[in-house]
């Protein structure tokens, strides 16, 4: 009776120690959030990405990040403001309107609108616009490279047809770690 | 007691006010790390669930794989008891008791339950058989459970909720995969499933699973003989033919053997009970297609059929057979200045033959053709953008056994900030009799010689009213809600409701047969639409990821009810009955989940990227 009681005592010493002490471990390694990772993510899609000469105006012109709607992932890309990837300057900027969106080199659609993501595909889909989001079955409809998370993991998958279209190119290493990369006639 | 359990979610807030500084949330540094790196890294991922959550105007709750695959549990009740405000009851080793906000019991008829848009509540009790809804849980996407009606949306029988089984896209299950996990309880249960390509567009999974699980054991210590075996075998394959075109066809056959001792009121045996051990047999096979069109100009077709088949056997019990077709067809307007419509249209059709087996059960009409149809139209208005939204839907059904209904809803959903949302609702809701409520007679129970002067047993026998037929029950909701987001890893959910049956099914005493005199007295009693039932309640959910490791999901459900009778001793019973259902006693449980990867269950998997 007594050494279960004592039992008891030390597992619920263990319990509440676990529970102060995980919390303030995890302040101290700080892993990398889901968020921090989901925009290295789009860091490398933007480098294994080649756009036409026809895109920039001169070959110091930054590239212009696009983000539409205000999700954590849309929030976290403003990590990637300053970066460079071969020789330009990323510069994030929101966008609101299709409009707005043709003079981007990518473009991230940050909340789950998938109707208004439609119109917005639309509206870009012969420009070499970069389109990319974490929303559920973004390259059914349209878009261009999907974030995935299955598994535990973050993963990724592209349909090829619509960057063709757009005359983006994907490195055929993009193209060997997808998980899925989708070649039909879709636009 | 109940100021103990509120002492313990004091302490519990208290200890998360401690990491809440560790939690808070600004734009942070992107790793420099390649695609392989980032392919190659576990992350806990939470914010997609909040994140859509967060602007729906009900209570809801999402279940992710993620949450399923570190839960350990072993079938959909374990699954969904994870779920605040969800109750599940285990009645036996292979069967369940699902249910929200009250009315639980082996027959809970009060949910509506889609696997892919598919309702698998069986119209014979309008409930799930739980134990024929083997699923290969590695498969499911996401599982939705919306507290509350919402027949607008949903139909008939979404009166006290919606459970909403997706499964993952056959893309996302490809390669191979086998589990076979071994217990206590479950023998053995294997899992296969295989995915492919089919052509440049389309995706394929077959999959089977088989279980086996072995009895309880009963209050002595001894092995039970509610044990179970079951066995499914079935595809999902998904195209897309061009963009914003989607093609989904899925079809499986399952088979599920449970046993189990049925006490049945019998007066002509010494103590009144004879028990059946009987073997159950459910067994059938379903075909699902859909077609979803996304137009560019923002409008979208969905295009629905399925055609289920169904034979349960129960040994020495009865034999029912049923064949369901469905078909479902919406349209979502292109967005007209700031309404966003949805209308719709179902019919569905589930006929049954039913042939009697025992002295127990019985059903007076061997044959049904059930036929339902309806359409509904749901109109989402953004009234001040950003901030107040409004939905107005309603749903018109008509059926051949209780006529028509309309059932409309109006939500507001506010959303002042990112971070706050509050939302209300106002619904009303139908649920049609089911086929045992309409047509079944059934021993319930024996009451013992009362006096000397009446040396005779009365059994009551649960029987239909000759000339009157069950009528609809119908409810009436008033919600309102509050969701509060503090940063990616924190955020509280609190729900308020009132709920109002008419009409409820309620048993009162019938006619008195003497005809079986001297052996016993038989006691009819017949279901009578009528019951006023009031239930108000309060759901408060929290969600705490501590850390990526370390979740803590405390949920809280008070409900208090009261129920009217009509003077009958067997309604003021009935009443008495179902107001208590769900009474505080039975559903103060505070459930504090300290979930970490500790769970222990051995899950042999083998899996190949494709």
């Amino acid at each position: 009776m007594h050494s279960r009681r004592r039992l008891l005592r030390s597992v619920l010493a263990a319990g509440s120690a676990a529970l102060l002490g995980l919390p303030l471990a995890y302040g101290q390694q700080a892993p990398l959030s889901d968020q921090q990772l989901r925009a290295a993510f789009v860091l490398n899609f933007i480098r294994y990405t080649e756009w036409p000469e026809r895109a920039f105006a001169a070959p110091d012109t930054p590239l212009m990040l696009c983000v539409l709607g205000n999700d954590p992932t849309g929030v976290a890309l403003g990590g990637l403001a300053g970066k460079t990837v071969k020789g330009r300057t990323i510069q994030v900027r929101t966008v609101n309107t299709a409009d707005e969106a043709r003079n981007c080199h990518a473009l991230f659609f940050a909340d789950a609108d998938a109707r208004r993501h439609v119109s917005i595909l639309r509206a870009v889909q012969t420009l070499p616009v970069l389109t990319i989001s974490d929303s559920d079955s973004f390259i059914d409809i349209g878009g261009m490279i999907g974030l995935l998370y299955l598994d535990s993991r973050l993963q990724f998958e592209v349909n090829l047809a619509v960057v063709q279209h757009s005359q983006l190119k994907s490195s055929s290493q993009l193209l060997r770690l997808a998980r899925n990369v989708i070649e039909s006639k879709a636009r | 007691m109940r100021t103990c359990k509120h002492n313990r979610l004091a302490a519990i807030l208290a200890a998360l006010s401690v990491s809440l500084p560790a939690l808070s949330q600004n734009i942070e540094p992107v790793p420099d790390m390649s695609l392989e790196e980032l392919l190659d890294t576990d992350v806990v991922s939470a914010s997609r669930k909040t994140q859509n959550q967060q602007h729906v105007a009900a209570a809801v709750f999402v279940i992710t794989q993620e949450d399923i695959a570190r839960s350990g549990a072993r079938d959909l009740p374990d699954v969904l008891a994870m779920a605040p405000g969800i109750e599940v009851a285990r009645i036996g080793n292979n069967r369940w008791a699902v249910s929200a906000r009250g009315f639980n019991g082996r027959f809970a008829n009060k949910l509506q339950v889609l696997k892919d848009g598919r309702s698998i509540y069986s119209p014979l009790f309008s409930g799930v058989f739980w134990e024929g809804e083997d699923t290969v849980l590695e498969d499911i996407e996401r599982i939705e459970i919306i507290r509350g009606p919402n027949a607008a949306m949903w139909g008939s029988n979404a009166v006290n909720g919606t459970i909403n089984i997706i499964t993952r896209k056959a893309r996302d299950t490809q390669g191979g995969l086998v589990a076979v996990r071994t217990g206590t309880e479950d023998k053995a249960s294997i899992t296969a499933r295989y995915g492919m390509a089919l052509g440049d567009s389309g995706h394929m999974r077959i999959y089977t699973k088989g279980t086996e699980r072995r009895g309880g054991y009963d209050a002595d210590g001894n092995r039970a003989v509610d044990k179970s075996d079951s066995g499914l075998l079935g595809f999902r394959a998904d195209w897309l033919p061009s963009s914003g075109t989607r093609v989904f066809v899925n079809g499986e056959t399952f088979r599920n053997r449970n046993n189990d001792i049925y006490n049945f009121a019998d007066p002509l045996v010494p103590g009144y009970i004879n028990p059946v051990e009987s073997t159950m047999t459910l067994s059938g096979s379903h075909l699902q297609g859909r077609f979803e069109s996304l137009r560019d100009d923002g409008s979208e077709v969905t295009i629905q059929a399925y055609l289920t088949q169904r034979l349960l056997e129960a040994d020495y019990i009865l034999r029912e057979e049923r064949t369901t077709a469905d078909l479902d067809i919406q349209y979502r307007l292109a967005p007209i200045g700031s309404h966003e419509i949805l209308v719709g249209a179902n019919y569905r059709n589930s006929r049954d033959t039913i042939s009697n087996a025992s002295k127990y059960v019985s059903f007076n009409s061997r044959h049904e053709d059930f036929q339902l149809s309806s359409i509904f139209i749901n109109d989402e208005i953004t009234v001040i953008p950003k901030l107040l939204q409004v939905t107005l839907g309603a749903r018109l059904e008509y059926n051949n056994l209780t006529g028509s209904a309309l059932q409309p809803t109006a939500r507001f959903l506010w959303t002042p900030n990112p971070q706050q949302t509050i939302w209300g609702a106002l619904s009303h809701a139908t649920r049609t009799p089911s086929r045992a409520e309409e047509s079944a007679s059934m021993a319930m129970q024996v009451i013992p010689p009362s006096s000397p002067y009446l040396p005779f047993p009365t059994l009551v026998t649960f029987g239909q009213n000759p000339g009157t037929k069950p009528e609809s029950e119908k409810m009436d909701a008033a919600e309102l809600g509050y969701r509060h987001r503090f940063g990616q890893n924190l955020s509280l959910d609190t729900t308020a409701f009132i709920l109002r049956y008419r009409d409820a099914m309620s048993v009162v005493q019938g006619s008195t047969d003497l005809s079986h005199l001297p052996s016993y007295i038989e006691q009819y009693v017949v279901n009578l639409n009528g019951q006023r039932i009031r239930i108000y309640g309060l759901e408060m959910a929290m969600f705490a990821q501590l850390s990526p490791s370390w979740r803590l999901q405390p949920s809280y459900t008070w409900q208090h009810g009261t129920a009217s009778a009509f003077g009958d001793p067997i309604s003021e019973a009935s009443a008495e009955r179902d107001a208590k259902n769900p009474s505080p006693s039975a559903f103060l449980a505070f459930a504090a989940q300290l979930r970490a990867d500790a769970t222990p269950r051995l899950l042999a998997e083998i899996q190949e990227p494709q």
